[in-house]
């Protein structure tokens, strides 16, 4: 691709375009194949660059780039090659070649199984004083819990739209307590329940994924 | 020339700028309704990206609504071409890279883009809802409506919702600090009076290909209530079971307790099942936008599922134990 084109490639990505230069740079994503092989190369850079605070995450972005590009993936950090589960044609079983894929290379770019550690123990007392509610109150009720305002995770309401975009936090990979069919089903057996986007996404992700995308490893072993 | 009485011109002239008045002072929650209502309700074909993941995805959709009839299609333009389409009764999904068709009787009846709740007055706790202006998207005058959580359990929106239609025509999810997750975005989307039976046609053929029908669900009263002895013990402020169910996902004989917890808009689904790997492995994983976190509670398989931050499936899905009901007994499934 020329330079321009990579600079504005670039620009959209971060958000920074000009909303009408956005729109129709989004309709040149949406019909040049090239140009959005190149996005997800841009998009997927800029995920490994702002998660360059996570050594083990930029594991993962180096695995998943080698993936984009078609590498044979190195088999370490825990990290093992694994084929589709086995597809039953019953009830939602047969959401797993799609949705299943979903953990691969594409969206399940970041399917990462990691297990509990000092950070998420750390997080156990933060929660309790955050005024978490006891759920007794409202299942046995039916009634709605009552709110307490959250000291410590209280945030005052977003403003005006920003182009930072998240990565999720990551701390260690050692092993998967679910196979990938498993977590597929039960997101899409949740996607009934879920609202817009959430929705937008196990549908489309599941209209999306092909099973090229399917040998990505996205699975830890047994330890 | 007949003069215009000057007090029906005054009136003319009240009624026009009440008129402008009302529709620049629409309610976040009405634009938010009337997005609902185009969702469901109106004709459209658009071509839209997504960005979430470290992946650019484009979709083609077809929605109509004939008689009260709803047809929809939803075409990857990426890959093989993937589709699914969608009737009031089933959807189907065409899988070409695997030659395959599948069919599942539809459970319900939103759109494939999907909707948000309707907006309870109880909902004020934990999110608030603003106008944050105008924009414009697609050469189409939008509102932008924010949909932030109060506190980090939740995700929150921003809404780029036509002036006209109220059609969604961009769309992030965020975190409760603002940053982006997700993002889709239209690149082209029209509302035509009458979209013909063919462009619900797939345009592959399945010739040769395996149609796999999936079998009916079973369903609560079929199957016992297993998921009734199982609840979240601690929740996150405004979460509470909304639904309960029990259903195979995998293994027919083998049903899974299936628990919605939501706050009227997010919601987390927590899966119970025999753990059968004899492992107790416990740990984060996400998909797209969800997160989930599992554990093992008394030899079984606890995961929670939902599109909220890590945290709130780590807690609900710790939290998880049988019911006063269950205790001594060997809980199921």
């Amino acid at each position: 691709m020329s330079e321009p084109l990579n600079a504005q490639l670039s620009a959209f990505i971060d958000g920074e375009l000009p909303p009408a230069e956005g729109d129709l740079f989004a309709r040149q994503v949406s019909a040049d194949r090239t140009v959005r092989a190149a996005a997800s190369r841009y998009y997927l850079m800029g995920e490994a660059i702002r998660a360059e605070r996570s050594p083990v995450r930029m594991g993962f972005c180096s695995r998943v780039s080698a993936a984009i590009a078609g590498e044979q993936l190195p088999a370490g950090d825990g990290i093992a090659d694994v084929k589709a589960a086995r597809r039953v044609p019953r009830i939602l079983a047969w959401w797993k070649p799609i949705a299943g894929v979903a953990m691969a290379a594409g969206v399940a770019l970041v399917a990462i199984l990691v297990v509990r550690d000092q950070q998420s123990e750390r997080k156990a007392p933060e929660i309790a004083q955050a005024g978490i509610a006891r759920a007794g109150e409202s299942t046995a009720t039916g009634a709605t819990v009552t709110a307490r305002p959250l000291e410590s995770g209280a945030r005052s309401a977003g403003s005006g739209e920003s182009s930072i975009y998240v990565i999720p936090p990551n701390v260690g990979v050692v092993s998967s307590p679910l196979t990938r069919a498993q977590l597929a089903s039960y997101v899409f057996a949740h996607s009934e329940y879920s609202s817009l986007p959430g929705r937008r996404n196990v549908v489309s992700d599941a209209a999306g994924q092909d099973d090229a995308a399917e040998e990505a490893p996205v699975e830890a072993p047994k330890p | 020339m007949t003069p215009v009485p000057v007090r029906k011109t005054l009136a003319c002239c009240v009624l026009l700028a009440a008129g402008a008045s009302a529709f620049g002072a629409e309610e976040p929650q009405q634009l938010l309704e009337r997005m609902n209502q185009a969702l469901t309700g109106r004709n459209y074909v658009g071509t839209f990206v997504q960005l979430a993941n470290g992946r650019v995805s484009t979709m083609r959709i077809l929605h109509r609504v004939d008689k009260g009839r709803v047809m929809e299609r939803l075409v990857s333009l990426d890959g093989s071409g993937r589709e699914i389409v969608g009737t009031a009764d089933e959807l189907i999904c065409y899988l070409p890279d695997q030659r395959k068709v599948l069919v599942e009787p539809r459970k319900d009846q939103g759109p494939l883009l999907g909707t948000l709740p309707s907006f309870r007055p109880e909902l004020v706790g934990y999110y608030t809802v603003e106008a944050k202006g105008s924009g414009r998207v697609l050469g189409h005058n939008t509102q932008v409506i924010a949909v932030m959580p109060k506190d980090d359990f939740r995700f929150g929106y921003r809404l780029w919702l036509d002036e006209v239609t109220a059609m969604p025509l961009k769309t992030q999810l965020c975190d409760s600090d603002g940053r982006v997750i997700e993002q889709i975005l239209f690149a082209e989307i029209a509302w035509p009076d009458r979209i013909p039976n063919s462009e619900f046609k797939p345009q592959l053929s399945t010739e040769g290909f395996t149609w796999v029908r999936a079998e009916s669900p079973l369903h609560l009263a079929e199957i016992g209530s297993d998921s009734l002895l199982w609840r979240a013990i601690r929740l996150p402020p405004g979460f509470r079971l909304s639904a309960s169910s029990t259903q195979p996902l995998e293994n027919p004989s083998r049903p899974v307790a299936h628990l919605v917890y939501s706050d009227g808009l997010a919601s987390v689904s927590v899966f119970i099942e025999t753990n059968e790997r004899g492992q107790a492995l416990s740990g984060h994983l996400s998909m797209g936008s969800s997160a989930a976190f599992s554990t093992v509670v008394n030899g079984h398989q606890v995961t929670a599922v939902g599109e909220v931050p890590a945290r709130t499936v780590e807690l609900i899905a710790g939290s998880v134990q049988p019911s006063r009901h269950a205790q001594g007994s060997s809980p199921r499934p």
